[in-house]
């Protein structure tokens, strides 16, 4: 019998739990065996094929999450990557690919990997001791933390090197604007009083709008109260030209140095 | 006689407020259906009858006093993305949960009487979440399609399954989704899964028995009229599934019924032609299958764009001659009149902003721009985006303000191709995509419910809202519509000038279509936000 039912008694129509998810195959190593050249292409096309309608070309989400921050919120290591792309994720829209073999699951991790890092890897010029101090130097800890020390108002650096390409680490500092993370979106608003405030965009619907101050502090607004809604282009993170090419590249040196300790 | 005086009093009240009959309970026969608008305490079927009006004449609820609206009763589903329409009868509200469950609630209090927990035959490969949209009635039994794609029918009264009949292979990325509609002693259901390369079909069975009475394939097989607009072996997975509930027109005795995109969805180099029957309405005799007419509204789709819109049935007036109608708001970003007894293309206007039509010509097909497909470096220049202007969420048709309400999206997205897919079991067909949710801004993802004239397409108001919306609207006649955001507002609009009247944070998305019904003569109105079912009432 493929079915069953419950009457009667309010104690018995309990949520059913959640499906568990396949047990991870004998041996599945922590780390992917499959990243080679061929097997990044072969992901791609796996990921173009079955991914990108949801998680967009770039992993730049739709329908499904974003794909290209290097966070992952059901796990970030290889082998939960496999896992979760094997088995999808209960009670959401992400469907397991069950159908794939292990060497194509693999593959597809090494492209979402490579998403995540937004471009292939270009080589390290610099020096990262002589980076940090650079990072020190421009006090980038106002805004940023490392290890739990340093400021808010800018992304977490903890484990940027295993989250972005040197590519893309250099584009921001030169750039900041240019890909403004989701999470620090910049607000800036206008209350009827005339008063301005500007922050970090944290959460908005048709009747309010909230937000970080660049004091850190959490700040809520009704529309109603509001004259000017605008969310600039512009990052508040300053672009950074005035670096000479040796003191850039040992600070994006230093950055990509910044990766979890497994 | 003291008793005998309260009873007629309450019974005058309760017809000047809408209630206009004495509760009958079960059975709900095809009489009841036909007359579904007679009994506004209930909600008899997905659309609310068979025109698909989702309306409702109950009046306690009005512009005067709808801020009085407060929650009333929550139901806690515990499942994402649900999208179900509930039926209630005389007091007891018939309800699924993903995926393919049904509960019976005491509608004034939202208790669970019983349930029927639906285990899953097989895995199942779905595109977008493991959804159900409701179920249908008849007599005593309930009909649901399971997420297998199974059609089982249920006693009303206990949750007992009666009969389970295999719609189509669930091994072979089949699946449903859409609450069937009952005509006369068949229940007629659709199909689900062109995202997974299936050859789309709607079905009828038997209420009693269960067997299947015909079967309409909505991809023609070689020989068969339509096969011509197929290339090569393409219609082996053609898709053109049927996952939205239709409508039905008893004096025409015709069932409206919209399919979904074919398949590939975005590569359409291997399914050269118009690729009939996607992405179209169909007209269909509800005894035999047979096909009255077809409007295809998007021929050679390859931007994901199924006509899986709920076909609404209105008569009006039309360069001074009475027509029977049949109106769409599509998908593809045209609102849509057609002539429901012939499908003569009467009028296409666009409600959204749209880039990939210069023009719907007099026969009613698309003049195409160029540079408006899927490439494989992805075009980023294509409006609407890939859940379209419109979509599944019910549009609602009240005949006082003669307003068509909908919800509508406006989208930019980056459409892709990529290879042509093998067809795999368990697997997607997509090649390609249309994502690209965080790189547009604002100006370019946002939603809006209109107030529409439906037999010329002119927009009497818009309430904006912020994100595009997966919600339905549901017009009253206390001068009323109802409808909710992505962000978890459920709020009431005056129907006549689109004011905002009321609104409740329910924290959460909302994927559903609100309904109206009767409670121990209270007017109750119900909508899923996120995970839960929660009825509002006056205080």
């Amino acid at each position: 019998m493929a079915c069953c039912w419950t009457a009667g008694a309010l104690s018995l129509q309990a949520q059913r739990p959640a499906r568990q998810p396949r047990p991870a195959p004998a041996n599945l190593p922590e780390a992917n065996p499959y990243s080679s050249a061929a097997d990044l292409e072969a992901g791609r096309r796996l990921y173009m094929g079955r991914c990108g309608h949801c998680h967009g070309q770039t992993g730049e989400g739709g329908r499904g999450s974003v794909l290209n921050t290097g966070r992952f919120h059901h796990g970030d290591s290889d082998r939960e990557l496999f896992l979760v792309i094997r088995n999808g994720i209960p009670n959401t829209e992400m469907p397991g690919a069950f159908n794939l073999s292990e060497a194509e699951l693999w593959r597809v991790v090494a492209w979402v990997r490579q998403l995540s890092r937004q471009g292939a890897s270009d080589p390290i010029t610099g020096d990262a001791s002589a980076g940090a101090i650079v990072y020190q130097k421009n006090a980038c800890s106002q805004c940023h933390t490392i290890n739990g020390q340093g400021g808010f108002l800018g992304p977490d650096l903890t484990d940027i090197g295993a989250k972005r390409a040197v590519r893309h680490l250099r584009e921001s500092l030169l750039d900041p604007s240019a890909d403004i993370p989701l999470d620090y979106r910049p607000v800036a608003l206008i209350t009827a009083a005339g008063k301005g405030t500007s922050g970090i965009h944290l959460n908005e619907d048709e009747y309010s709008i909230h937000l970080r101050d660049l004091s850190g502090n959490l700040r809520s607004f009704l529309k109603s109260e509001l004259t000017d809604i605008k969310l600039p282009r512009q990052s508040v993170m300053p672009a950074y030209p005035s670096l000479s090419k040796a003191e850039l590249e040992n600070l994006v040196a230093y950055l990509d140095s910044l990766r979890p300790n497994r | 006689m003291k008793w005998l005086l309260v009873t007629a009093a309450l019974t005058l009240a309760a017809v000047a407020r809408g209630q206009s009959r004495t509760p009958q309970g079960l059975p709900v026969t095809y009489e009841r259906l036909l007359q579904a608008t007679q009994e506004p305490g209930n909600w008899l079927m997905y659309g609310g009858d068979y025109r698909s009006h989702h309306y409702s004449s109950l009046n306690q609820i009005t512009v005067d006093n709808a801020h009085r609206l407060r929650a009333r009763w929550i139901y806690q589903m515990h499942r994402p993305k649900v999208e179900t329409t509930p039926i209630v009868v005389d007091g007891i509200m018939y309800v699924t949960r993903p995926p393919s469950d049904v509960i019976a609630l005491d509608a004034e209090t939202g208790r669970a009487l019983w349930t029927f927990e639906y285990r899953l035959s097989a895995r199942v490969y779905t595109c977008c979440g493991e959804v159900n949209r409701g179920l249908a009635i008849l007599g005593s039994t309930l009909f649901i399609t399971t997420l297998d794609a199974r059609l089982i029918a249920l006693d009303a009264r206990s949750g007992r399954l009666l009969w389970k009949r295999e719609m189509a292979d669930p091994a072979l990325n089949y699946s449903a989704t859409a609450a069937p509609l009952a005509i006369k002693d068949k229940v007629i259901a659709g199909i689900a899964g062109a995202e997974g390369g299936i050859r789309g079909f709607l079905d009828a069975y038997d209420a009693k028995t269960g067997e299947r009475a015909w079967r309409f394939w909505t991809v023609p097989a070689p020989g068969e009229p339509g096969s011509q607009t197929w290339g090569g072996d393409s219609w082996r997975h053609g898709g053109a599934s049927t996952w939205t509930t239709g409508s039905y027109d008893p004096e025409l005795n015709l069932v409206y019924w919209g399919t979904g995109n074919p398949g590939p969805d975005y590569n359409g180099d291997v399914r050269p032609g118009d690729n009939l029957y996607s992405c179209s309405l169909l007209a269909l005799d509800p005894d035999t299958g047979k096909l009255k007419w077809h409007f295809q509204f998007t021929p050679h789709d390859t931007r994901d764009w199924d006509a899986t819109q709920v076909p609404v049935l209105l008569d009006a007036s039309l360069g001074g001659r009475p027509r029977k109608l049949v109106v769409v708001p599509s998908r593809n970003g045209f609102y849509y009149v057609l002539d429901r007894q012939t499908g003569e293309f009467l009028l296409a206007k666009p409600f959204v902003k749209q880039t990939w039509a210069k023009e719907i010509d007099k026969k009613g097909r698309p003049v195409l721009n160029p540079g408006q497909e899927p490439t494989p470096e992805g075009n980023d220049s294509i409006w609407p985006g890939v859940d379209g202007g419109n979509n599944w969420m019910s549009p609602s048709y009240n005949p006082n303000t003669r307003m068509l309400y909908f919800n509508a999206r406006e989208e930019r997205r980056r459409f892709f191709k990529t290879d042509a897919p093998e067809f795999r079991p368990g697997e997607s067909f997509f090649g390609g995509g249309g994502g690209g949710g965080a790189r547009f801004r604002p100006e370019e993802s946002w939603g809006k419910l209109i107030a529409m004239t439906p037999e010329t397409g002119e927009i009497q108001w818009e309430h904006r809202i912020l994100s595009p919306p997966w919600a339905g609207a549901l017009a009253t006649a206390g001068n009323l519509v109802f409808s909710a955001t992505p962000s978890g507002n459920f709020y009431a609009l005056d129907a006549r000038t689109g004011k905002e009247l009321w609104r409740f944070n329910g924290g959460d998305r909302v994927f559903a279509s609100p309904i109206t019904f009767l409670s121990r003569g209270k007017q109750l109105i119900t909508i899923p936000i996120g995970d839960l079912l929660i009825a509002f009432g006056l205080d």
